[in-house]
């Protein structure tokens, strides 16, 4: 169908074509499953100055004209707008690719694993197993036409037991042993013992899911199109620091198990490993080639033809033990999952974010108390120049509130603000 | 709409129950950000879904709609609940036939650039982004008890967000949306509001203070609106309460034991209310056939009905409410649609008047509420200093933490003012964004900390 794209002056077409397989279950059981099938056509067309994009479902010849003489039309009738589209076709794929990850019965067998590892820790258990397959087809004006395959799971459980509810995932681009894998961390069987804390400031003991939502909040604000936009709070801030000495961060399409790793980004552009954060320096923010040529650099291969998207953002790990870090802390909360992120201005960076699941006090180094109620009212740069240890261990976390994977090691946050309800 | 084809998935499903959508949306979107267009677009969708009962409940959706795709959807929904043992069921519910249109058009791309072109001139001098959609939806929903529901229903949506810069930075953002077409873009006076919104921001940060740390406090249409739908609203939806969403949303503070009980101030009525014509989260049919209706969630303090569909009132042994709605491609769950507190009979002025010393908050930028909807805050963008019964000054982001059985106790004077406001609601795996609407009127909370 490319030659009906031939009087513009630039284009992308993306072709994707997924399968989706969802097991969903609560109150211990299987509730329902489900199945997805997609195909769509998404084009970028560019002429004279200016860009239009449309989608079709289960695309046609016939269905690809229409579109186009649309765009035509509406075109003579838009301002002009940036659009630019980088070269650069050495492509790496050294990723995972797990042709079985739809199969019905190991879905079941998995989804049946978790449960029964979870009811070992509590008396209730919810959540999804997902597994996706995808072909995924980009053409372009520069001459590319590229094409790769994607498969990827994750398991997301949470448990209730004692009026208490802990969460983990698992996620991976392969169905093998996810629900077998799904991990639990020891403190979780600890105390039982209630404390309601005040408020004030205090050092927190973030577990990988805890962090992962920060941190994927980070990777969004990394966007060019986030910071130009008004959404971010790294405006300005490029060789500045913007997190402590021990925070490097980075994104990565090519990650090996990262389950949203890509050849190539939606420009065509091969995707690569970018360093965002240095020692705790901001070095780039994520750009495609539209907002590199306004930023003056070159794109990192993370279009989004509008917005860059962040891929796999990886948090590296420090030295440290979860024992050894909880054994540093005297007076400190341990925060195993936050919901609710929500800011009061993004360009600041003051937000506030909800303890869900279980927390706990930490007290002359041992897990005291379950603590109930809190919330992490705070600033994110702030949050970040305050991680004083991260932990060698490291999980991928992506979930209903963790929309971008990210790999999280347990981080120590120094003074972090936390208020609680009235009482 | 594809009848033919719906009946035909009925006929071959050969289970308890089946169901099927075939749905076709239209939309347009467009993105400004400081006077450049960063995005015109158009897109259509046009798919089915079906759902099953046997054995347990299976779903298949698909972009490919042909009688070859439908065969195999049906087959696959059918394997996908036999690999299951539940007890699942749906409800007895009256049988439908009904075809319904809300109208509404759209102009050309001239006239929507224009509008937000003007806006974003108008706001020039300041950091600005704007986002505009519209779209049309069509929507043929057939069950196996008989009933058949043919909708079609336009919306239009309008966002901005603005940064204003003076030593500080602030920013506020505010949504528009009806379901309806183009006529409503004159009803939001936009520019009016944007207007306001520089002005106070300007304002905010030369003259805002700080706010006492306790008094009285009094919260706007914008931010009540938003307490009813997520602190009432939510946790009185049925699968939550079940358990169903226990791994995304959340539970609920609220048991169904609890019906019946105090909960309460006497002058606080909640009502979740599909059928408002063009409110953002309207509709006649929900999308398992169930005609419409207005649910009263506390009627002067006492709790009065929960929200169901047809899966959690067969759990319970009742008829569903007509609380089911999908979004395109999605299954059906409980949602809300236009919740809102009932208005009472004071104005803002008799508010105001017998506070000595507190705020009046009138919208918010950040907000959040623990999965059991017990623990929640609303930090203050645009709110002002009360002062012995008058308005003296700005706040400067006066915050409140406080849980939804202290909101609801010490509420004691409630605004005649009602005002409705665009959401999406968020719920579901994988997420379902769907249009509601959150109503609001003045509410006068005595003795509250103040952050």
């Amino acid at each position: 169908m490319i030659d009906l794209l031939k009087n513009f002056d630039k284009f992308v077409v993306i072709e994707r074509e997924t399968k989706t397989k969802q097991l969903r279950f609560y109150n211990s059981k299987i509730g329902i499953i489900k199945e997805w099938k997609n195909k769509k056509m998404e084009l970028f067309l560019y002429k004279k100055g200016k860009l239009i994009s449309f989608s079709v479902e289960n695309p046609d010849r016939n269905k690809v004209k229409k579109g186009i003489e649309r765009a035509e039309k509406i075109m003579g009738h838009i301002p002009p707008m940036s659009f630019e589209l980088g070269e650069r076709r050495k492509y790496i794929n050294n990723k995972y690719f797990d042709k079985n990850i739809l199969n019905d019965e190991s879905l079941l067998k998995e989804a049946e694993k978790a449960i029964e590892k979870s009811l070992e820790y509590g008396e209730e258990s919810a959540g999804v197993l997902y597994s996706t397959k995808e072909n995924l087809k980009i053409e372009n004006s520069n001459g590319v036409c590229c094409e790769d395959m994607n498969s990827m799971a994750y398991l997301s459980i949470r448990t209730l037991f004692k009026n208490q509810s802990f969460h983990s995932v698992n996620c991976s681009r392969r169905l093998d042993n996810i629900g077998k894998k799904i991990f639990f961390d020891e403190f979780l069987k600890t105390p039982e013992k209630k404390k309601f804390i005040k408020e004030g400031r205090y050092d927190v003991l973030f577990t990988p899911m805890a962090f992962a939502n920060l941190i994927s909040y980070f990777a969004n604000f990394s966007s060019a199109f986030a910071v130009d936009s008004g959404y971010s709070f790294l405006e300005n801030k490029i060789g500045t620091k913007v997190a402590s000495e021990c925070m490097t961060i980075y994104d990565s399409g090519i990650e090996k198990d990262g389950i949203f790793s890509r050849k190539f980004d939606d420009e065509g552009i091969s995707t690569q490993k970018t360093t965002i954060v240095e020692n705790g320096e901001l070095k780039t923010y994520l750009h495609n080639s539209t907002t590199a040529l306004k930023h003056d650099c070159e794109t990192t291969g993370n279009a989004g033809i509008i917005s860059p998207v962040p891929w796999n953002t990886v948090v590296d790990g420090g030295d440290y033990k979860i024992n050894e870090m909880i054994e540093d802390l005297s007076n400190a909360l341990l925060i195993t999952n936050v919901w609710y992120t929500r800011f009061h201005n993004y360009r600041t960076g003051d937000f506030s974010t909800v303890a869900r699941d279980i927390a706990f006090h930490i007290k002359n180094g041992e897990i005291s108390e379950i603590v109930k109620g809190i919330r992490i009212s705070d600033n994110m740069e702030r949050i970040l120049k305050n991680v004083t240890f991260l932990s060698k261990e490291k999980r991928q976390i992506y979930w209903w509130e963790v929309e971008n994977p990210v790999f999280a090691p347990y981080a120590v946050v120094r003074n972090v603000s936390i208020t609680t309800t009235n009482r | 709409m594809d009848e033919d084809l719906a009946e035909y998935a009925l006929n071959i499903s050969k289970t308890k129950y089946a169901e099927i959508r075939i749905e076709k949306i239209k939309s347009n979107g467009i993105i400004f950000v400081n006077g450049e267009a960063k995005e015109i677009e158009f897109n259509e969708e046009y798919g089915f879904s079906v759902r099953v009962i046997d054995g347990g409940m299976g779903f298949y959706f698909s972009n490919i709609v042909n009688k070859k795709e439908i065969e195999k959807g049906i087959e696959k929904a059918v394997k996908m609940a036999r690999l299951q043992k539940s007890n699942i069921g749906m409800s007895e519910e009256k049988i439908n036939e009904a075809r319904y249109e809300i109208k509404g058009n759209f102009p050309e791309i001239e006239e929507k650039l224009n509008f937000i072109k003007n806006l974003d001139e108008f706001s020039k001098n300041i950091h600005r982004s704007f986002y505009y959609k519209d779209k049309i939806s069509e929507k043929l929903y057939m069950n196996t008890d008989g009933s058949k529901i043919y909708s079609k229903m336009p919306h239009i949506y309008t966002y901005y967000m603005i940064t204003v810069s003076n030593g500080k930075l602030e920013q506020m953002h505010r949504e528009f949306g009806n379901t309806g077409g183009w006529k409503f873009v004159n009803e939001w006076k936009v520019e009016e509001k944007l207007q306001h919104d520089i002005n106070f921001l300007h304002d905010l940060i030369d003259k805002g203070k700080k706010a006492p740390k306790k008094g009285d406090v009094i919260l706007a249409p914008y931010i009540t609106g938003l307490i009813a739908h997520e602190s009432c609203g939510h946790p009185f939806e049925a699968d939550r309460i079940l358990g169903r969403e226990f791994a995304q949303a959340g539970k609920s503070y609220a048991k169904f034991e609890m019906f019946g009980e105090k909960f309460a101030n006497e002058c606080i009525s909640i009502v979740d209310n599909p059928s408002l014509p063009n409110k953002y989260g309207f509709y006649e049919y929900d999308d398992e056939g169930v005609k419409a209706r207005k649910r009263f969630l506390i009627k002067n303090g006492v709790i009065n009905e929960f929200l169901h569909n047809r899966e959690t009132a067969f759990e319970m042994g009742i008829e569903s409410n007509s609380s089911a709605r999908a979004v395109y491609g999605r299954e059906p769950i409980v949602r809300m649609a236009n919740t809102y507190f009932m208005p009472g009979d004071y104005s803002s002025e008799e508010l105001i008047e017998d506070i000595k010393e507190g705020v009046y908050i009138a919208t918010f930028m950040e907000w959040n509420i623990d999965d059991m909807r017990m623990n929640q805050k609303y930090v203050g963008e645009e709110a002002y200093l009360i002062k012995n019964g008058e308005i003296k000054g700005i706040a400067y982001h006066p915050s409140i933490e406080i849980s939804t059985y202290d909101f609801y106790r010490k509420v004691d004077g409630v605004g005649k003012n009602l005002e409705f406001y665009p959401a999406t609601c968020g719920k579901g795996e994988p997420m379902q964004g769907i249009e509601v609407s959150t109503g609001g009127v003045d509410l006068r909370l005595r003795d509250v900390v103040i952050k």
